[in-house]
């Protein structure tokens, strides 16, 4: 009983030190980031625990009782070990979700300027968002090298929620290119194409402007695909001189141009403007919707010094000259051209 | 019958003493909790974090030799004082580091700012004067969207400023700053080389 008595008038100073350096080791590890209230608690049941050994030891010697403080020192021992402990997994996690995120947005970025290209060329609000995610994503970055993981995952997240919006916008514009009212006339040119190709066991090129590719048919087969640059009009159609967009239809070969004959490495000349080309022209004149003394325009050609990965020309299609190459041994004047906005046949295709 | 008064007198003063050494220095620590508490105030755990954990450190160091002292029939407080000196002190000098790293990251967002500024305007200039052909025509119009999505963000980058994070109108300013330049450099480059060929024709 007596000595029970004496240990209960001696401060529980080393418990006491303990609980300190429980909580000094929380807040060294970063609880007041990952864990604040875990640690807020801990230090307040801290204080009550230090009020209580002073008023304690106050106290006459004979009168003093530590013993509802060493439940309390537990208490704050127990507290700052879950402050700790909460703060390692958080920070973990914080750790693995930023790099993980980073990671998304990044490959989500590329993709999605890829579409945009592909697309969109010329959409601000679009580049706008792309621009904002690039610098999100840099930011980030330099986070993450800090080790400021909540930081960085901030960042990327705020970079994913630009970029997710983008390509909502982008989704958008795709679906309406797969319900697309000149949908069966791209069709039909496609087909005409390729029946050429197979009645006369020929060669027949057909470009799809969306998926910004040529591929070449032989015998109605497809033996070869080229990613191609387009006028600097993006997707829409030629009407005019001028509109730099390149034309959708079905044309021939008119002229073949080797090198020295052309600023373009070789040139395939095309028949552009047909029949067709002329009638639609016509038409947007007599409703005011071309300028006066326009035309339809010309010297459309499927030329090289492309793969320059932007739709830089006229209105014609560039190849990288490598290509134009192979293209040379394969084509000839007449050749069939069918150029459509999107070609159908091509599916699931990217 | 002096001579008991004399030991009487002697004792009384000895326990003066020791009562007065005995008393714990309340006021020392409430002024040392005080100047931690205004450090907290002044986001000294955000803007001088190591400076903020070491009085932290040294405010437990004092509780600890407190508590310690509190225990003994004799006590001493006398290196408590000490050691609460210190905890005011260094509770002082972060929030004092606060101030200044905070003043330093606003300058540096500041600066980082006009710097990107600067060099949206230079890449814009560069680009009214760019030789715009055929083969330029596009890859200026993407610059030009570019550019309009930098100025966008470094208006979040000002936006942050008015918020105190700092750091983040820096990074953003930087990064704005960086694709502005490289902008420019292509721009550069191309109008050489565009003034190049047209020297050689």
């Amino acid at each position: 009983m007596i000595p029970a008595q004496a240990s209960c008038q001696k401060p529980p100073v080393r418990s006491l030190t303990a609980a300190h350096t429980a909580v000094e080791k929380a807040r060294s590890a970063g609880a007041a980031r990952y864990s604040p209230e875990e640690l807020k608690q801990a230090e307040e049941n801290l204080r009550q625990v230090e009020r209580a050994i002073a008023k304690e030891s106050g106290r006459f010697p004979f009168r003093r009782d530590y013993q509802a403080t060493d439940t309390l020192i537990e208490e704050v021992k127990f507290l700052a070990v879950r402050a700790l402990r909460l703060t390692l997994d958080r920070e973990s996690r914080a750790r693995r979700d930023a790099g993980t995120q980073i990671e998304d947005l990044r490959g989500c970025l590329v993709r999605a300027q890829g579409i945009k290209r592909y697309l969109a060329p010329t959409d601000r609000s679009l580049a706008e968002s792309l621009v904002g995610a690039g610098v999100d994503l840099e930011v980030a970055e330099k986070r993450i090298a800090e080790k400021d993981f909540p930081g960085a995952l901030a960042s990327a997240g705020s970079g994913l929620e630009r970029v997710r919006k983008a390509e909502q916008q982008l989704l958008s514009a795709m679906v309406r290119y797969s319900s697309h009212p000149d949908l069966p006339s791209w069709t039909k040119w496609v087909d005409q194409a390729l029946k050429s190709s197979r009645g006369h066991e020929a060669v027949a090129l057909v470009v799809d402007k969306l998926r910004r590719r040529l591929t070449v048919y032989r015998s109605g087969k497809k033996t070869a695909t080229y990613p191609v640059d387009l006028g600097s009009g993006g997707m829409g159609r030629k009407l005019r001189s001028g509109d730099d967009a390149t034309p959708e239809g079905f044309y021939r070969i008119d002229a073949i141009r080797g090198p020295g004959q052309t600023r373009y490495y070789r040139a395939f000349l095309l028949d552009y403007p047909n029949a067709q080309d002329r009638r639609r022209f016509e038409q947007a004149r007599r409703r005011g919707e071309v300028p006066r003394g326009a035309d339809p325009g010309g010297l459309i050609e499927i030329h090289g010094e492309g793969g320059r990965d932007l739709d830089w020309t006229k209105g014609c299609v560039a190849l990288r000259n490598e290509e134009m190459d192979d293209l040379a041994q394969v084509v000839k004047v007449g050749t069939p051209v069918a150029i459509v906005g999107y070609d159908p046949r091509s599916g699931g295709d990217p | 019958m002096n001579r008991t008064w004399f030991c009487f007198g002697v004792l009384l003063v000895a326990l003066a003493m020791v009562v007065a050494c005995g008393k714990p220095p309340q006021e020392d620590m409430d002024s040392a909790k005080a100047a931690l508490e205004e450090a907290r105030t002044a986001q000294a755990d955000k803007w001088a974090s190591a400076e903020f954990q070491a009085a932290e450190g040294s405010m437990n160091d004092a509780q600890a030799e407190m508590d310690a002292q509190s225990q003994k029939w004799m006590k001493n407080y006398d290196k408590t004082k000490q050691l609460l000196a210190k905890a005011k002190q260094d509770a002082e000098s972060a929030k004092s580091a606060a101030a200044t790293n905070k003043e330093s990251a606003k300058q540096a967002a500041t600066a980082g700012i006009a710097d990107a500024t600067s060099a949206l305007e230079a890449a814009k200039t560069a680009l009214k004067g760019a030789p715009v052909g055929k083969d330029t025509k596009a890859d200026l119009a993407l610059f030009s969207q570019d550019l309009d999505g930098l100025a966008t963000t470094l208006t979040e980058a000002q936006t942050a400023m008015g918020s105190e994070d700092y750091n983040g109108a820096r990074d953003k300013a930087s990064s704005v700053k960086e694709k502005a330049d490289s902008i420019k450099q292509q721009i550069d480059e191309a109008a050489a080389k565009r003034a190049g060929a047209k020297k050689k024709k």
